[in-house]
């Protein structure tokens, strides 16, 4: 009797996972054999089977073992036997029971089963000699000044943000963020410098950066050297100076509009479980330069020698006409507009250079009222932003040092270089 | 065998953490050939085989050892590699894609020219086809690749691959059959080209 298309198939397969009887198999070939249609099908997956077994397998990187076992090195030992019970620090205790209730109640598993996985964390690159091998043969196209807090790079290639203070390398198109309580000093094989403050996400390229959210600062040092940061909105060219641009969406902090993005409907079905488990971050800032731009405020401070500041036109590209900004004066672009005219040109505030650990040279006259200009206004409101940011984690960690220092960015660098 | 991974775990479990790395030296061709399978990317497969080990390490004293340890690993591997897929948008990610993109259509194979397999029993011929399953797990829906890559390129059994994905066989069954019918006609199209 002949078997259906359907049933020859069903058979088909379960010979190919040994499942059949010796009744069933000697069935089976006698269909081959009586249909020429049968045979040519089972002729491809006999031969597909054949060619998964000569697949070979590829054997792991030199350097496995050793790369995960200085991550596992750097983790707690479940139990050392014959040691003293370690005393407690019920204040650090404290805030790591919060800190890993508050992390279960995002990513704990909702199922019991056995073999579920916990959530996974930021890939955390080994360190120094024992490193990652491919990360140790990539070359560093930027060094680490210094690093203060969180700093997390994005590799170009890479899924997962990997903490900077295990020696990961920094390259060009790399993402890094800094997040609150952290900043960041890098430098460039050509002497330019590049900082940045608490909660800001940036990408650097060997001729400038893309600035997605927050305030970074440039010190361009090399004479002729081409430098051009790039907001979602704006672009600022210079050759040899000091300036900062600073981003914000919707005039929040990076990570507040993180917590915010969740919400909103861009993100319909991307789950909080994704965000809280680091792999999107820096695509929320991307989706949010296109899907926000409408929402986007970039300013340009301008602290030493001259900056072209030109708008982008709606398609990011497109640069449009702009102005020249000269040491000691700061612009803004708010969100939606698309041009820039002198009489948006501000005078800096002394609080902008000391922001940045700066002080004022003597031929630069600057706002000292208070109430200072548009630009100087927003960067107290962000540095307002942040101190409530510090203030919070420094109250969650049992510390107020932090935020002292926060509240100073200037001493943050100062320490930071020390 | 795997009384002996647990008699390894539990040493682990004591603070001898030297002995973890003889469960990664016995398992790490294994976790790297699937993620990396999975994700035909030597890199990442490295980042994914890391982070598994180092989640395994952290959820140690949560192994039960009715379960195959490897098993244990092989699922966190699958699981990140879902996440990797997931987080990247990557269109293979889903089952659903495979309907939305009409490849309901390559499963009938009707498209297909007919082509004869005996055409291609020379040797060159034969690792042209090896390449060109590589080439064809590596573009199937994540949902069928990963039962191709744990049941084909690492022999595992109907019964591990249903723990390790956390499904019933009967679907793991189902998606095997589907995936090989898939392979197949990527295969015959690609030798109908030559």
């Amino acid at each position: 009797m002949s078997w259906d298309l359907e049933k020859f198939e069903e058979k088909l397969n379960e010979d190919l996972d040994n499942l059949l009887s010796v009744e069933e198999k000697q069935e089976l070939q006698k269909q081959i054999e009586s249909n020429r249609e049968y045979r040519d099908l089972s002729d491809w997956y006999y031969r597909i089977q054949s060619i998964f077994r000569e697949i070979p397998h590829e054997n792991a990187p030199a350097g496995f073992t050793e790369a995960i076992m200085a991550r596992v090195n750097e983790l707690p030992a479940f139990e050392v036997e014959d040691k003293p019970a370690p005393k407690i620090n019920w204040k650090a205790g404290l805030a790591l029971v919060a800190g890993v209730v508050g992390l279960a109640f995002f990513v704990s598993p909702t199922t019991e089963d056995p073999l579920a996985n916990p959530r996974p964390r930021p890939v955390v690159v080994a360190q120094n000699e024992v490193a990652n091998p491919a990360e140790v043969k990539a070359k560093a196209d930027l060094m680490v000044a210094s690093a203060k807090g969180v700093v997390q790079v994005f590799k170009k290639d890479g899924f997962l943000w990997k903490e900077i203070s295990e020696g990961v390398n920094i390259n060009f198109e790399d993402k890094i963020r800094t997040l609150s309580n952290s900043s960041l000093f890098l430098k460039y094989s050509d002497g330019t410098e590049v900082k940045l403050k608490p909660n800001s996400l940036v990408q650097l390229k060997p001729d400038g950066m893309k600035v997605y959210h927050g305030d970074s600062w440039v010190h361009v040092i090399k004479k002729g050297r081409k430098f051009e940061t790039y907001t979602p909105n704006l672009v600022a060219s210079v050759r040899g100076t000091i300036y900062d641009v600073s981003v914000r969406y919707n005039q929040q902090p990076y990570e507040e509009f993180l917590k915010d993005m969740t919400q909103k409907t861009v993100w319909k079905g991307l789950s909080p479980e994704v965000y809280f488990r680091n792999f999107s971050l820096d695509t929320v800032a991307e989706i949010a330069s296109t899907t926000f731009e409408d929402q986007v405020d970039s300013g340009v401070k301008v602290y030493e020698s001259s900056v072209d500041v030109r708008p982008l036109a709606q398609d990011s590209v497109t640069v449009l006409d702009g102005v020249i900004v000269k040491e000691g004066q700061g612009v803004e672009l708010k969100a939606g507009a698309q041009v820039l005219a002198n009489a948006d040109i501000q005078t800096l505030h002394e609080k902008d250079f000391q922001g940045w650990g700066m002080i004022v040279p003597g031929h630069i006259t600057v706002n000292t009222q208070v109430d200072s200009t548009t630009t100087g206004t927003e960067s107290s409101e962000i540095q307002s932003g942040s101190e409530e940011a510090t203030q919070q984690n420094a109250e969650e960690n049992g510390s107020s040092e932090s935020s002292s220092e926060e509240s100073d960015p200037s001493k943050a660098f100062e320490n930071m270089n020390k | 065998m795997e009384q002996d991974d647990y008699k390894i775990v539990q040493q682990v479990l004591k603070g001898r953490k030297d002995a973890f790395a003889e469960l990664v030296e016995k398992y790490k061709k294994q976790v790297y050939n699937v993620a990396y399978r999975m994700t035909n990317d030597p890199e990442v497969a490295m980042d994914i085989s890391q982070e598994a080990f180092v989640k395994i390490y952290k959820n140690l004293a949560q192994y039960n050892p009715q379960y195959k340890f490897s098993s244990w690993l092989l699922k966190s591997v699958n699981n990140l590699c879902v996440d990797y897929f997931r987080t990247r948008n990557d269109k293979t990610a889903s089952l659903d894609v495979i309907m939305e993109a009409g490849a309901e259509g390559l499963l009938s194979g009707s498209n297909v020219a007919p082509s004869s397999a005996e055409e291609f029993e020379k040797n060159e011929a034969r690792l042209e086809l090896r390449a060109i399953l590589k080439e064809a797990i590596s573009q199937l829906p994540l949902d069928y690749k990963s039962v191709v890559v744990l049941r084909h390129l690492q022999n595992l059994s109907y019964k591990e691959i249903s723990q390790i994905l956390n499904l019933p066989m009967g679907t793991i069954k189902a998606r095997i059959f589907r995936a090989r019918k898939l392979l197949k006609t990527h295969l015959e199209r690609k030798i109908s080209d030559f």
